[in-house]
C-alpha cells in the first residue's frame, strides 16, 4: 500500500513536470521574442512588476514565471546559442 | 402740489433707475469687455506656452532621435559580434605499451583561445566563424599534423591562430520548405553529444561519433517540420573535400597522380516530441581517401589514394529528460573501408586502408557504439553542479572522421574501450571548473588511423599503445 501511494505521488509529480507549460510555448503563448533582449535586460524585467504587466508575465504562476525567465535568459540575444548547418 | 410732488418723485425715480439702469449696464458692458480681454490674454499666453512646451518637446525628442542614430550608426558599422571562450586546463597521463611499458607524464598544461564571431547580414543571410589558438605551456613547437586540415587548431600546438569555422548561412526559400545553404567552412566539430560535457549546448551538425574536426564544403538544409508536423525535421545534404591537391604555384597542373577525397553525406535530423530531444540517422561516403604518410627522407611524397570509406551513424539525445535534470544520448556507427589495392611506404611496412597488403581489396567492416548521460543537482549554494558518465566502444576495424577530436586522446576512435566520468563545478554563468578521468583500453592497434591493418595487441608491439588513464582539471570560460 505504502509502495503504491510513494509510486502514485511520483507519478503524479513527474506527470506535472512532464505537461507543464514550457518556457518556450509560454513564451510564444505571450509573443515574446527572447533573441529580442540580452540576458541582463530579460532579467531586469522580471524584477519590473510594471514592466511585467505590460508583457502579460503577471498573470502567469509562480512556476510558469520561473519557466519563462528561465527560456528567455537561456535564448537571449547573448546567450549560448546552439551551431548547426542551417540553424 | 402733493401730485406734483409726488409725480415728480416718480418721475425722478424713474429718471433715477434709468439712469442706473444705464449705469450699470455700462458697467456690466465694461466688465464683459475686460472679461473677454483677459480670456483673449490667456489663450494668447497659452498658445504661446504650447507652442514653447511643444519646441522644446520637438528638441528633445531631435536630440534623443541623434543619440539613437550615434547609437545606431555604431551598431551597423560594428558589422561582427564577438564571445570570447577561453580553456586552460593540466592532464595527467599515465601510458601502457602492449610489452607491458609504462610511461607518464603528470603534468602537461595547456591553452586553449576560441574568438567566436557572428555577424546577421540581411534577414536571409548570417555569418558564423571562430578562430583558435591552442598550444601546451611554453612551448612554441607546431604540432606536426598542423598541415592535417581537420587538425588545425584541434591540438595543441605553438601560437598560430587557425580558421577552425567561418561559414555563411543562407535561406534561399522561406515558406512551407524552406531550404538554406551552408557555405565555407563547417560547423562539423564539437558535435552531439560532447555539449553535455562542454557544458554548452549543441556546436555541430553531425554525431561526434563519426565526425570531429574542421571541414570545407556546402550544405543545403531543407526543413520538414512544417510539412511533417515533426519537431525540428530536417534533411541535410553535404559535400566536401577531405583533401584538395596542393599544386603549388599553378592552379591547373599535374595532381601528383592523387584524386581528391571527395565527401558526400546525407543527415536526417528530427525531434521525438520531447522537448529537449535529438534524433539523427546519417549515411556519409568519402572517395580516394589518401595515406597521408610523410615523405622520405629524401623528401619524396609517399602520398596515395588507399580507397573508398563509408560511415552509417544513428544516434539519439534528450536534453533534461521530462524536467528531471537527467540528460542521456546513445550513438551507434558502422564503417565500411573499401581499400583499393594500393599501400604507401612508411618505413619498412606498406600502409593501405586498414591493410598491411600491397593488393587487398577485401572489405573491413567496423562498428563503434557511445553511451552517456548527465546529471545536474539542485543545489544554489553549490551553482547547481553536474556529473557525467560516458563509454564507447569500437570494434576492430572501426575508422571514423574524429582526427580532429578536441581530446587529445581521441577516446571515439578507440578500437577498444574507453570510459570517462567527469564533474562540472560552475563558477558563475560563464565559467566553470570540470575535473575527469579517462580509461582508455585499446584491443587493436592503430585507433584513429586509416592506414595499417589494426592486429590484437600482444607482447610483440612495444610501440603500440595497450592502455591510456588520463586525468585533468580545466577552467573554461565562455563568454
Amino acid at each position: 500500500m505504502k509502495s503504491a501511494l510513494i509510486t502514485l505521488c511520483s507519478l503524479m509529480v513527474l506527470s506535472t513536470s512532464v505537461f507543464a507549460a514550457s518556457g518556450k510555448d509560454l513564451a510564444k503563448t505571450l509573443k515574446l521574442d527572447a533573441s529580442s533582449k540580452a540576458i541582463k535586460q530579460w532579467e531586469k524585467v522580471f524584477e519590473k512588476p510594471d514592466k511585467m504587466a505590460s508583457m502579460g508575465i503577471d498573470k502567469l504562476s509562480d512556476g510558469d514565471q520561473n519557466a519563462l525567465k528561465g527560456y528567455l535568459t537561456s535564448h537571449a540575444a547573448d546567450s549560448d546559442h546552439p551551431e548547426a548547418a542551417g540553424l | 402740489m402733493k401730485k406734483t410732488i409726488i409725480l415728480s418723485a416718480l418721475a425722478a425715480l424713474v429718471v433715477s433707475s434709468h439712469a442706473a439702469d444705464t449705469s450699470v449696464q455700462a458697467q456690466i458692458d465694461e466688465l464683459k469687455s475686460k472679461i473677454e480681454a483677459l480670456q483673449k490674454a490667456q489663450n494668447e499666453q497659452m498658445s504661446k506656452q504650447a507652442v514653447q512646451v511643444s519646441k522644446t518637446e520637438t528638441t528633445r525628442v531631435d536630440e534623443l532621435e541623434d543619440r539613437i542614430d550615434k547609437v545606431e550608426t555604431a551598431s551597423m558599422v560594428n558589422k561582427i559580434n564577438w564571445g570570447v571562450d577561453f580553456r586552460t586546463r593540466v592532464d595527467s597521463f599515465k601510458r601502457t605499451a602492449a610489452d607491458g611499458t609504462q610511461s607518464s607524464n603528470n603534468d602537461v598544461w595547456s591553452n586553449r583561445l576560441r574568438l567566436n564571431m557572428s555577424s546577421v547580414i540581411t534577414d536571409d543571410m548570417k555569418f558564423t566563424g571562430r578562430v583558435v589558438m591552442y598550444k601546451n605551456w611554453a612551448d612554441s613547437y607546431a604540432y606536426p599534423y598542423s598541415g592535417m586540415d581537420p587538425m588545425q587548431g584541434r591540438r595543441p600546438s605553438d601560437s598560430s591562430i587557425f580558421v577552425d569555422r567561418a561559414y555563411v548561412d543562407w535561406t534561399v526559400l522561406k515558406g512551407q520548405v524552406p531550404l538554406a545553404l551552408t557555405i565555407g567552412r563547417q560547423p562539423s566539430s564539437d558535435g552531439p553529444s560532447h555539449q553535455f560535457k562542454d557544458n554548452t549546448v549543441r556546436k555541430s551538425t553531425y554525431s561526434a561519433l563519426s565526425f570531429d574536426g574542421g571541414a570545407d564544403g556546402v550544405v543545403a538544409t531543407v526543413g520538414l517540420s512544417k510539412i511533417t508536423s515533426i519537431p525540428d525535421m530536417a534533411l541535410r545534404l553535404g559535400y566536401g573535400k577531405g583533401y584538395q591537391q596542393n599544386t603549388g604555384a599553378s592552379y591547373v597542373g599535374a595532381s601528383g597522380g592523387i584524386a581528391d577525397t571527395k565527401v558526400v553525406g546525407a543527415f536526417l535530423d528530427a525531434g521525438l516530441g520531447i522537448a529537449g530531444s535529438l534524433a539523427q540517422i546519417s549515411a556519409v561516403k568519402a572517395t580516394n581517401v589518401v595515406s597521408n604518410t610523410p615523405p622520405t627522407t629524401l623528401g619524396v611524397s609517399t602520398n596515395a589514394n588507399i580507397g573508398d570509406v563509408s560511415l552509417y551513424t544513428a544516434m539519439v539525445e534528450f536534453t533534461n529528460l521530462a524536467n528531471s535534470n537527467l540528460d542521456l544520448f546513445a550513438h551507434y556507427a558502422m564503417s565500411v573501408s573499401s581499400p583499393n589495392g594500393v599501400t604507401s611506404a612508411y618505413g619498412p611496412y606498406n600502409m593501405g586502408l586498414l591493410t598491411n597488403t600491397i593488393g587487398d581489396t577485401a572489405e573491413k567492416k567496423g562498428h563503434a557504439y557511445w553511451v552517456g548521460g548527465r546529471y545536474t543537482f539542485e543545489n544554489t549554494m553549490l551553482n547547481n553542479p553536474r556529473v557525467g558518465l560516458e563509454y564507447n566502444h569500437g570494434s576492430q576495424n572501426w575508422f571514423s572522421f574524429t582526427q580532429g577530436s578536441n581530446d587529445v586522446t581521441n577516446k571515439l576512435a578507440t578500437r577498444g574501450n574507453a570510459t570517462e566520468a567527469y564533474y562540472i563545478q560552475p563558477i558563475n554563468r560563464y565559467a566553470y571548473l570540470r575535473a575527469g578521468a579517462q580509461i582508455i583500453n585499446y584491443d587493436y592497434s592503430g585507433s584513429g588511423m586509416q592506414i595499417g591493418a589494426p592486429t590484437v595487441m600482444a607482447a610483440g608491439m612495444p610501440t603500440e599503445l595497450n592502455k591510456l588513464t588520463n586525468y585533468y582539471l580545466l577552467f573554461n570560460v565562455s563568454y
